[in-house]
């Protein structure tokens, strides 16, 4: 009606202009959205240059940028959920309140989870607020930055790695009415086991080996970490040497006492865009060996459920995933915060969730950080409703004011994930091990920094002296048996245990998992510290009668 | 209103059978007769002087003194026990059978007390569990409880007791282990408890001297369990329950 007043120039100037503004809409490249498998080519800057680009190291980048800026999110990066059985008309309706208004096809879907790449607005916080506002939305938040990093570690050289021998280990028959051989505990051959992982002992599991020597290779268990190299190679990239770009060849190598043929299903969701994945901190292939590291092989030291499959999944970047990143995308200096290794919750969604289609049966998240994330706590409620049993790390910062931890804090209220802290050689609260309501277990996990590196967790992973820093070209083709501490190595423990559970209980339900392990640990008392009390493999394994 | 002789003579028969009936009814103990002084004596002091009049009156014997004797039997038990989650989420089965004999001291007051002495044995194989799902690991359960207990016999019942009612109660010390042959022997436990037991059955003659006696037990022993293993989960305390059991036995000793 307005329009009748306007004048035929009038009409002319104004059917001009909206069709230009359509014109420019047509035109405009996409929003920076994520999805899956499609290549990313309007990512800023660095992308451009990039030889290789792919999609996961986007993930890289951002984390970089978040760790320039001293960020606990990735910039402009927000993770939300729309309200059940919402219109598709109005999902789009509740996107327009960004300022980039992306379409529903922008987002990167992550089952109902969805994640928004918003350049326009680098603070996450303010988007999420924009789509906190509209009622169509269940929750958002920043895509925030969790943290897998020990609280301390050493290394010892010369890892005692004799030719391996096959172990003579035998399953328990089954029930004939015959005469049925006694479990008798089981001692390793590995070399070192009995010098160095006190830890196995404290939970039993020299009479759990004896009743259930391994584990069934029909177990997976996802490691979703910094990644375990599965693969031998060398990468040829460009790295920053401090006044220009120098092609390295980096050396990677599979761990010595972690069998190939037992790392399944790889997923990299941060370096590259294949599945060869490759660890360049440790953090992960420590986290592997406890849970699983070949074991009765005359070789280094033992895991706990050595026969079961792990599937390792790469959610965290740490400094040389970052440096790669760079010299790949020709951004010239060093990585920032040479410390944080970050794992941005998308990702780790996402591997939770590939974890649980791969058929994992245990998920281990040896990562937190002091953000909650509703959208974590669903992903880790899917995976537990799909037959997954996931372990949780409390965190490493009871000194630091003891901060709640995520997504352990979500773990109480799922039956069948649990928060796991971390004990001393003694059985005391280690010093690190954050506290809380919401503790459920606790399990070895070193005595921290100031005790003997004895007390330490041992297990063979890659050398950290060979990818310090400082250097200019790492490698990582090294390993060693690594001592680290903290409730990630904690968290090894109870997944490694879980596992063994589910070898020895068929069909048995992540929830079963926890009310076994809750009842039949050993009780330390101070429940925020120690949960029901120290995990005992052997009595879990065993099982329960009617008095004892 | 005026009788006839014949309605009169109808009357007085009924009469007759009344009073009749009413003293056939009467308790012994409670007629009384008048002696010359105006006294009463209860009827059973005069009964043994019995005149031929008097044949018409209620007489019943007074108990007589019966011998201590013995009663020595076998029994089949079946218990439904307390802790029913416990058992079966091991053994597959809140019921457990037993087996086991024992000897009740009869008349032990020339009357209906008696004693008990009584031992069974409820065994079952079962496998260790979460409590939900078993892992197959072998699991035996043994029980054997021993009863010690006094009760009374309701004797006289029927003219030559072929039907006698009981109840009783006492202690019962239960012997009870719990075996995973596989496993250690610290992954054992055996050990006895006290509680207590009340049952009650009827006694019923078979022969002369074969008796066979269904009864009812209510068996408790609170406390014996519920600190560890899956009666701790279960929150199941009591290793008591109800049973029903069938005891076969002899009569033993001097009778009359």
């Amino acid at each position: 009606m307005w329009r009748k007043g306007l004048r035929p120039t009038g009409r002319l100037v104004l059917l001009t202009v909206m069709g230009l503004a359509a014109g420019i809409a047509w035109a405009s490249p996409p929003l920076h959205a994520r999805q899956s498998g499609a290549t990313r080519t309007t990512w800023p800057d660095a992308f451009a240059h990039s030889p290789t680009p792919s999609v996961p190291s986007a993930q890289a980048q951002a984390i970089e940028r978040a760790n320039a800026q001293g960020l606990d999110y990735v910039p402009g990066e927000v993770i939300f959920k729309f309200k059940k059985n919402t219109p598709t008309f109005l999902k789009q309706r509740a996107l327009t309140a960004l300022r980039s208004r992306p379409r529903l096809a922008d987002v990167q879907w992550m089952h109902e989870i969805g994640l928004i790449h918003d350049d326009s607005q680098p603070d996450a916080n303010v988007l999420a607020q924009q789509l906190r506002e509209q009622s169509e939305v269940e929750f958002a938040h920043p895509n925030y930055l969790r943290h897998p990093t020990p609280v301390s570690r050493v290394a010892r050289a010369g890892m005692s790695n004799a030719p391996a021998a096959t172990g003579d280990l035998v399953r328990r028959p089954a029930a004939t009415g015959a005469a049925v051989p006694a479990f008798t505990p089981f001692m390793p051959n590995d070399p070192d086991y009995s010098s160095s992982q006190w830890n196995f002992p404290l939970i039993g599991m020299p009479g759990a080996w004896g009743i259930n020597p391994g584990g069934s290779s029909s177990i997976i268990v996802a490691v979703v970490d910094t990644g375990i190299t599965t693969t031998s190679q060398t990468l040829t990239t460009p790295l920053w040497n401090g006044s220009a770009f120098a092609s390295a060849a980096l050396l990677f190598d599979k761990s010595p006492d972690l069998s190939a043929s037992r790392l399944v299903n790889p997923r990299d969701l941060v370096l590259t865009a294949n599945n060869d994945v490759l660890d360049l901190d440790g953090h992960a292939t420590h986290v592997g060996s406890t849970i699983g590291e070949d074991t009765n092989n005359f070789v280094g030291l033992a895991g706990i459920a050595f026969n079961v499959r792990i599937m390792p999944i790469k959610v965290c970047a740490g400094y040389w995933d970052q440096m790669i990143l760079r010299g790949r995308a020709g951004t010239p200096g060093f990585a920032p915060n040479v410390n944080s290794t970050s794992c941005a919750d998308s990702t780790i969604i996402q591997g939770i969730q590939d974890a649980v289609a791969a058929g994992a049966k245990v998920i281990n998240l040896s990562l937190g950080g002091p953000e909650a994330d509703t959208a974590l706590q669903s992903a880790i409620q899917e995976a537990v409703a799909a037959g997954a049993f996931v372990a949780i790390a409390m965190g490493n910062d009871f000194a630091n004011g003891n901060p709640t931890e995520y997504p352990a804090f979500y773990a109480a209220g799922i039956d069948g994930a649990m928060s796991v802290a971390a004990v001393t050689s003694t059985m005391a609260h280690a010093s690190y091990s954050n506290s809380g309501s919401y503790c459920e277990i606790a399990a070895p996990g070193g005595d921290g920094p100031d005790g003997a590196t004895t007390t330490f967790i041992w297990q063979v992973t890659l050398n950290f002296n060979d990818q310090d820093p400082s250097l200019l070209v790492p490698r990582f083709d090294r390993y060693d048996e690594i001592g680290y501490t903290g409730t990630s190595m904690a968290t090894a423990h109870v997944s490694g245990v879980a596992a063994l559970i589910m070898s020895e209980y068929p069909n048995i339900t992540p929830a079963a998992v926890e009310a076994l392990i809750k009842r039949t640990a050993t009780n330390l008392g101070t429940p925020t510290e120690f949960g029901s009390g120290l995990i005992q493999a052997r009595a879990a394994v065993f099982g329960l009668g009617i008095a004892k | 209103m005026r009788l006839s002789s014949r309605s009169a003579s109808r009357a007085l028969a009924v009469l007759v059978f009344v009073t009749g009936s009413f003293a056939r009814v009467m308790p012994a103990a409670a007629q009384t007769f008048s002696t010359d002084d105006g006294s009463s004596a209860p009827a059973a002091s005069w009964a043994p002087a019995v005149s031929f009049e008097d044949q018409r009156a209620p007489y019943r014997r007074p108990a007589p003194k019966l011998p201590t004797g013995y009663r020595v039997f076998a029994a089949v038990e079946v218990e439904r026990m307390f802790a029913k989650q416990s058992f079966a989420a091991t053994v597959g089965t809140s019921t457990l059978v037993g087996f086991g004999a024992g000897v009740d001291v009869v008349n032990l007051n020339g009357g209906g007390l008696f004693f008990r002495a009584a031992l069974s044995v409820m065994s079952k194989s079962g496998t260790r569990s979460t409590g939900t799902i078993s892992n197959g690991i072998a699991l035996q359960v043994r029980m054997i409880p021993i009863g010690l207990g006094i009760g009374w016999r309701f004797n006289h019942v029927t003219r030559a007791n072929h039907v006698t009612p009981f109840v009783g109660g006492g202690a019962v010390l239960l012997h009870y282990s719990e075996t995973t042959p596989v496993g250690d022997p610290t992954d054992n436990t055996s050990s006895t408890f006290v509680g207590f037991e009340g049952f009650g059955g009827v006694d019923l003659q078979l022969g002369s001297s074969l008796t066979v006696a269904p009864e009812f037990a209510y068996r408790s022993l609170p406390g014996a369990i519920g600190s560890g293993g899956l009666s701790q989960v279960f929150n199941e305390k009591n290793l008591g329950g109800f049973a029903f059991r069938v005891t076969a036995g002899v009569r033993l000793g001097r009778r009359r």
